[in-house]
Parts: C-alpha cells; sequence; structure tokens
C-alpha cells in the first residue's frame, strides 16, 4: 500500500520523463532515413573542429551509419547526461527532501512503518520510475524499427537502455543520499545540483583534449559511454563499477536515513 | 503507557530539552503546556520515533519509542501541530490511506465523520485550516488504540468543533484511554486534563494534578465602588486603583472570606472574577503575566 502510494503522487514526473523521451526519440528515429538520405547532417558534422564533436561524443564518420549510431551522438550523451541528473534531482526532491522539508513525509511516519521500509519503498519507486523510462526507449525505438525498417540491432539497443537505466539509479540513489544529509529541500538540491553539474564539466573538459582524457576517472558520466558500447568496449567494466556504487549509496541511504533526526 | 525518563536533547548548549520526566497513565488526560519553543513539540517527537535522545529514554506501552517504533506507533493515535498532507490529495483519499496503512474501525471512522464532518472531495491544497484540522482528528483516532498524541489538537476549530472535540476527548479518557496534549487553550486543558506539566526552556517546571495547580493558583477580582472615593478608601489597605475600580489578588480562602467582610462595609457598583485562574498561573510561570 505504501508503495502504491507512493507511486501514485510520483506518476506525474515519472510518465512525463518516460513518455517525453520516448516520442523524441521516436520522432528522431522516424525522420532518420530522410536525414541519412540528405547527407546534409553528416558534411555539417564532418565540417565542425574533433574537439567540439569529442564533447558531445559524436564520430562523424560513423554517425550516419544507423539510427542507433545517430543517437548515441545526439541523445545517449549530454542530452541523456542531463536528463539523467533532472531524473535523480526529482526522484530526491519528491521522495524525500520536499516531504521532510514540508512534514508531508509525516503521513507514513505516524504509520507502523519503519525508516527502512520508507526507503525500500522509496527505491522501488525508482526501480519503476526508471523501468518506464529506458523501457518505454528502448520500445519505442522498436516500434519505430518496425514501422520504417531502421535495421536496429536490438542487442545493442537493450545494452544501451541497460547502461542507462543503471546510470539513473546510481545517480538516483546519490541524490537520495545527499538529500537526506539536509532538512532543507532547496539547499540539498542546491547541493546536489553543483555536484553532478561538476562531474558533467568534467565529462565535457575531458572531451576538449587528450591531455584531458584522465579526468574521465573523475566524473560518473564515463560509466555510460554510448559510442563504446556501440563498438562493445568496456561495458562489462563498467557495469561492475556502477553496480558497486548502487550498492555503496543504497548502504549509506539505508544508514543515514535510519539514524537521522526528524524535526518534522 | 507513556512514560518519558529524564529525557534530554541537546540541539546546543541552550537550546533543547533537557532532563524531562513524566507519566501518563490509562484513562487520564496529561496536559503539556508552555510557550512556543518551549520544547513541547521536541518531546512528542521523541515518543514518535522522530528524534534519537541525547539521554534517558522514552517508552510507550513498555516499548522504547526509538529502537521500537513501529510497535509503538502500531497504538499510539498521533495528530501533529502542524497538518502537512500532500497538497494534492482528497479528504477522502488520506482517509483512504489512513486505512490501509493503519488499523483501523469503522464504526469509530463512520461516527468521526458524522461528529467532524466536512467536504471529503476537497484537495487538501484548497482545505482551510480548520478543514484540515477536522481531517487529522478524523485520522488520528480512526484508530482504535490505547494511546492517543495530541499536539494542539484544537487550532484551527470553530467554538461548536472545539466543544465536540472537547466532549470526544472526555469519552474516549472515560474508556480508559491514555492522552497526551499540548495546548495552549487553558479552559479546554482546565475541562479535560487529569494532570499537567509546564515546560519552559526545554525544561518542566512544575508538574501536578490539576486540582492541585488550582488550589495553588491566585484569583484575581475586580471591585468596582459607588464613588471613587469609597475606591480610594479601600484601596489604602489593598488592591490597585484604576478610578472607581480596585483590583485585589487572593492565593488563599481566608484571604477571600477577609475580602468579603471588608467589602460589606462599602457601597459595591459591581464584583468580578478576573484573568481565569488556571490561566494566570501558567503565565505567572511564564514570566510573562501582567
Amino acid at each position: 500500500m505504501l508503495i502504491r502510494s507512493m507511486l501514485k503522487q510520483n506518476r506525474s514526473w515519472i510518465l512525463g520523463y518516460s513518455v517525453g523521451t520516448s516520442v523524441y526519440l521516436f520522432f528522431l528515429a522516424a525522420i532518420f532515413p530522410s536525414i541519412q538520405e540528405t547527407g546534409l547532417i553528416e558534411a555539417k558534422l564532418e565540417s565542425l573542429p574533433k574537439e567540439l564533436l569529442d564533447v558531445f561524443q559524436i564520430d562523424a564518420s560513423m554517425a550516419m551509419d544507423n539510427v542507433l549510431n545517430l543517437l548515441s551522438s545526439n541523445y545517449y550523451g549530454l542530452i541523456f547526461y542531463v536528463l539523467a541528473v533532472l531524473f535523480a534531482l526529482t526522484f530526491a526532491s519528491r521522495l524525500l527532501a520536499k516531504p521532510v522539508d514540508s512534514g508531508e513525509i509525516m503521513l507514513y511516519m505516524a504509520a507502523p512503518i519503519s525508516r527502512v521500509t520508507y526507503v525500500i519503498a522509496s527505491f522501488v519507486v525508482l526501480l519503476v520510475a526508471v523501468g518506464l523510462f529506458v523501457g518505454l526507449n528502448g520500445l519505442s525505438l522498436m516500434a519505430a524499427d518496425l514501422l520504417f525498417d531502421l535495421q536496429i540491432d536490438y542487442a545493442v539497443l537493450w545494452m544501451l537502455q541497460l547502461n542507462g537505466a543503471l546510470m539513473l539509479l546510481v545517480l538516483g540513489v546519490a541524490a537520495y543520499v545527499i538529500a537526506s544529509l539536509f532538512d532543507d529541500s532547496s539547499k540539498s538540491y542546491m547541493v546536489t545540483g553543483g555536484i553532478f553539474t561538476f562531474f558533467l564539466m568534467v565529462n565535457i573538459i575531458q572531451g576538449v583534449s587528450e591531455q584531458f582524457d584522465w579526468m574521465s576517472n573523475f566524473s560518473f558520466f564515463s560509466l555510460f559511454d554510448a559510442s563504446a558500447i556501440m563498438r562493445e568496449e568496456y561495458w562489462g567494466i563498467h557495469f561492475i563499477w556502477l553496480l558497486g556504487l548502487l550498492t555503496i549509496f543504497s548502504a549509506l541511504s539505508f544508514f543515514r536515513f535510519t539514524r537521522k533526526d526528524l524535526t518534522i | 503507557m507513556i512514560r518519558i525518563q529524564r529525557l534530554t536533547k541537546r540541539f546546543d548548549e541552550t537550546h533543547g530539552i533537557f532532563d524531562v520526566s513524566l507519566h501518563v497513565t490509562p484513562g487520564t488526560i496529561f496536559g503539556f503546556i508552555g510557550p512556543n519553543g518551549a520544547g513541547k513539540s521536541t518531546t512528542i517527537r521523541h515518543l514518535m520515533g522522530l528524534l534519537k535522545p541525547s539521554e534517558g529514554k522514552a517508552t510507550i506501552n513498555g516499548f522504547d519509542c526509538w529502537q521500537e517504533t513501529e510497535q509503538v506507533k502500531r497504538s499510539v493515535g498521533y495528530l501533529p501541530g502542524e497538518i502537512n498532507y500532500p497538497q494534492n490529495m482528497t479528504g477522502e483519499e488520506i482517509i483512504r490511506l489512513t486505512r490501509h496503512l493503519h488499523e483501523t474501525n469503522p464504526d469509530r471512522e463512520r461516527h468521526l465523520r458524522e461528529r467532524f464532518s466536512f467536504d471529503e472531495a476537497t484537495k487538501v491544497r484548497k482545505m482551510s485550516k480548520g478543514m484540515k484540522q477536522k481531517l487529522a482528528i478524523i485520522t488520528c483516532f480512526m484508530k482504535d488504540v490505547p494511546v492517543y498524541i495530541l499536539d494542539e489538537p484544537t487550532s484551527g476549530l470553530d467554538p461548536l468543533m472545539q466543544e465536540r472535540l472537547i466532549d470526544w476527548l472526555i469519552e474516549e479518557k472515560q474508556l480508559g484511554k491514555a492522552i497526551l496534549m499540548s495546548s495552549h487553550h487553558f479552559p479546554e486543558m482546565e475541562r479535560t486534563c487529569d494532570r499537567a506539566a509546564l515546560i519552559k526552556d526545554g525544561r518542566i517546571i512544575i508538574e501536578e494534578d490539576m486540582e492541585q495547580l488550582r488550589q495553588h493558583s491566585v484569583k484575581r477580582y475586580r471591585v468596582e465602588f459607588s464613588t471613587e472615593a469609597e475606591a480610594v478608601r479601600f484601596a489604602a489597605d489593598s488592591g490597585e486603583r484604576d478610578g472607581r475600580h480596585v483590583e485585589v489578588t487572593i492565593s488563599t480562602p481566608t484571604e477571600l472570606n477577609h475580602l468579603i467582610r471588608t467589602l460589606a462595609d462599602f457601597q459595591i457598583q459591581s464584583l468580578a472574577s478576573g484573568t481565569d485562574e488556571l490561566e494566570h498561573l501558567f503565565m505567572q510561570y511564564y514570566g510573562e503575566a501582567t
């Protein structure tokens, strides 16, 4: 009942992210054949400086080969990172920071529910939200493939979705840990946003020059490299890292929230 | 039922609650009084397992409020001081959710809905303070449990609803429930509570049965004389004069009898009792009495 109630209260933003991104992907995939035919974008991409293309993780020679190559540069790069940050912030804010700040959490805390149960319920909501997000993204591309014969490699497509799901889960749980440190929702929003923006900047700077490659070790976002998945490189180690981080952040969430003083 | 033993929570050197002890037994209502920021809500939060004590302990039905919070909340109905339900839910949805999250009694729910009726289809964000308070009262007492913790229960209610709530509390007390109630509303405390404690700056400064508190309290009378000369003559021995009026403070029955005998020699226009007795006593402790 707790999970059902939490899902009901959060369904609007969960559906917003899932349906919004899926519609975007479907239309991008739908117009791919005509983009490919004209060759205009390919020529434009080739004329851009290599550093700029690296920042957005675009391989100009491959971008128009198939729809997943186009999406790996057009969606599963900076756009996905920004969406993932917003998604994680929304999750932590709606499920913990705001309810604690406003006192709404008392509706659940007055019931015979332990704090461990509340954290588990929050993570189930996150799991459902992430599942819908990447699931609908994948299904919308499969639908586009069926309708427009895009010859999408489904194994690669679902590997991208799985990597994206793990990234969303890690960022969501990390944002939840940070939210549990504060009673003030705007402060937790600012700190989480600041940390994630720092990681984004690190990722962008790392793409500018090979000299800054070492910086990739300091950003979560390096663990979701769509181009590497397309080339079938690194994904195993990235998955292990993401699962490790997910375990650590989940443990921290339980540890922190079950000991937190709630001044509601 | 409710037992708080030397409970201390230090937010810093001067803020928090210090060495708070109290005991609420079945079939009684315990009044918890104090100015804003005195530590009433902090004490109540410990009972609800929201705060971890720095020292001491709070138990309900023998269960530790911090370590065994699930068992504690199973036997407690809680009415918070600030009603903050999710804004986009309706009253009906909140009641339905409460039914699922807690073990509730359908007969009590029906009875409460009749007594504290309001438009259940209204969303929380559109509700007035009084409506939210009624909703909170229904969701608190829908549970048929042995202990209730009420933080400012009449806040925002109109006089009719206040009266209904007081009647309800007295009925619950007669059924053997243990009720801890914080309030600023002295008449309702006088009518319902069997025992009361006053907390100030995080420390309990007085805790006694209501009957004893009434005996300790000073009583004020305002006497109106027929002429100013009479008032001057009377005020020479006792009281504070303001024109034809003199205010007299009495603390024992002997003093009261003496006043009545003295007044027999004067021409009196009117005689009225001053501030509510208990309220005046607590105002003295608050340090705000005039």
